[in-house]
């Protein structure tokens, strides 16, 4: 927060507003949540020396006009024997993206149980879902291709989810995904173009993730599809990252 | 002959004061970092010794897990998933120790842990088949050892006996571990423990790898190896010192760092001596009840943490 310095000459600073929004990430061991967080924060895309044992913790300034917005991203082992830390990813998230691996089929499962796990614990987040490793995606099989892509519109749907394909090999969609996250948060309109065309690298959100139609239709779109909903009854706040123009 | 291989090469007159004479040679005199292949039998002997792991038909049980054949599915998947990216970007550790070896000893682990379940003992401390960490536990002692069988004698010590309450299958141990790194901090250097707070930034998040595994996560390896040769003479609860060294030695770049958070994501190159040199010194700072949790927390998953 700036406060006016009385020894300024003519012009008062300006005053800079500055916004802490958290992000979680999770989905299945070697999915990339780390390559991915790790290419956005710091634009490198490297092995790392071991798998992730625990939570990765970034933290990443950008500047819309006269915000400061920064972004603390935290990401959560993939195995199971780290569930007991799954609150520190969820819990004061504003956004939690799920991840999956484009070429394994059986991670984009396993996204209703962290979908449920996650849900349960946070359930005012605004959800994302990302399907990682689009560079290897587009060397398979056309009807696989095919198959993958309708099925995460499905669970996008479902989910209330925007739908982001990316790569962090080869820099697809990564500025995105975080882009329209902001934009979810405070309601932005954003003119990134949606991406429909199966074969293309999906960019789907415009009409999935809005706080108002998450929550005025969660019940039913949870009920039909039949994502297990947690017990405890869900209390419809929305996400209060402080600012909300 | 140096004074420690001399030591080890006679039966002990008496173990317990041949012991701690070899504990001390550790502390002063040290083991070399060598590729020379006596020198890493040295240093398997003395961590055989110190944890006075029996090596005993060792090779014959290894080959009896091996006839055994790859886990289930669910687990050889999951060990498989974690060899390839052991210490991936440590060229000279690829180099010595195969990805095949430490898959191999993995899978002998979860048969092995597998069996023993079968053979309850009331109040056994339940070690899962494969946690995330094993694989980076058991790497320096592939990398230390002369022969895959020692290795792996060694780390079902390590892993039954020495620290098995952070090998269940929700790493409750490792969990108390990150509590204890919490206070030891906050006895240590306040200042740095409130700086790291106030920015989120609490055990279990910066902590967890290290913790976990032994600090063998953190780089170098040869200089890991000198760590442990002292952990294994004076016992792993002080890696959680250990840790605190890691941080109070980056204290002043976290202070003026813009972002100290992503400075904590992966500690920078160490100096085992100096680790340990601050380690030790933190000792007389910590009240002898929280001493006592820092080594029974590694055997005793019931241990109250205030």
């Amino acid at each position: 927060m700036a406060t006016p310095s009385t020894g300024a000459n003519n012009s008062i600073p300006a005053v800079r507003n500055q916004v802490e929004v958290q992000v979680g990430l999770v989905g299945d061991a070697q999915v990339g949540k780390t390559s991915l967080m790790v290419k956005y924060v710091q634009n490198i895309y490297d092995k790392e020396y071991t798998q992730t044992l625990g939570v990765n913790f970034l933290k990443r300034k950008v500047s819309i006009r006269s915000t400061d917005i920064i972004f603390s991203i935290m990401d959560l082992g993939g195995q199971r024997e780290f569930i007991n830390m799954l609150p520190i990813a969820t819990v004061g998230s504003s956004v939690i993206i799920f991840l999956f691996d484009l070429t394994r089929p059986e991670t984009l499962s396993s996204i209703k149980e962290w979908y449920r796990q996650a849900y349960g614990l946070n359930d005012s987040a605004i959800p994302i879902l990302v399907g990682t490793k689009y560079d290897l995606l587009i060397d398979l099989d056309p009807e696989y291709q095919e198959q993958i892509s309708r099925t995460s519109m499905k669970y996008a749907q479902v989910m209330n989810a925007p739908l982001i394909f990316c790569s962090t090999a080869k820099s697809i969609n990564i500025q995105k995904i975080f882009k329209i996250a902001l934009a979810k948060i405070f309601n932005l309109t954003l003119t990134i173009p949606e991406i429909n065309e199966i074969g293309d690298p999906l960019l789907i959100y415009k009409h999935l993730g809005g706080q108002q139609h998450r929550h005025h239709n969660k019940s039913q779109d949870r009920k039909s599809h039949n994502i297990r909903k947690p017990s405890s009854s869900p209390s419809s706040k929305a996400p209060s990252p402080g600012v909300n123009t | 002959m140096t004074s420690i291989e001399d030591l080890i090469s006679n039966p002990p007159l008496l173990l317990h004061s041949s012991l701690s004479q070899l504990r001390y040679l550790i502390l002063s005199e040290g083991l070399p970092i060598s590729e020379d292949k006596q020198q890493q039998r040295t240093r398997c002997y003395v961590w055989t010794v110190l944890s006075q792991t029996s090596m005993e038909a060792s090779t014959q049980r290894y080959l009896a897990l091996l006839k055994l054949g790859p886990p289930s599915t669910t687990i050889y998947q999951k060990i498989k998933n974690d060899t390839s990216r052991t210490f991936q970007t440590d060229p000279n550790f690829r180099n010595r120790v195969s990805e095949d070896a430490l898959i191999r000893c993995l899978s002998c682990f979860a048969w092995q842990t597998q069996q023993r379940r079968q053979k309850t003992r009331f109040g056994r401390i339940p070690v899962s088949t494969y946690v995330q960490g094993m694989n980076v536990l058991l790497a320096p002692l592939l990398y230390s050892c002369p022969s895959e069988p020692m290795a792996y004698q060694l780390f079902t010590k390590l892993c039954y006996e020495m620290i098995p309450t952070y090998l269940t299958k929700n790493l409750n141990g490792a969990q108390n571990g990150a509590k204890l790194l919490d206070i030891s901090l906050r006895i240590i250097d306040p200042k740095l423990s409130k700086f790291l707070s106030d920015n989120l930034l609490t055990a279990e998040i910066y902590g967890m790898p290290s913790i976990l595994t032994l600090s063998s996560c953190n780089k170098p390896l040869d200089q890991v190896i000198k760590l442990w040769d002292f952990m294994f003479a004076y016992g792993f609860h002080m890696n959680i010192l250990f840790v605190v060294a890691f941080l109070v030695k980056m204290r002043s770049k976290v202070f003026k760092s813009d972002s100290p958070v992503n400075l904590l994501r992966q500690f920078p190159d160490f100096d085992a001596d100096e680790i340990i040199r601050l380690g030790v010194g933190f000792i007389a700072k910590i009240p002898a009840q929280i001493y006592d949790l820092l080594v029974d927390h590694l055997t005793d998953p019931d241990i109250y943490i205030p």
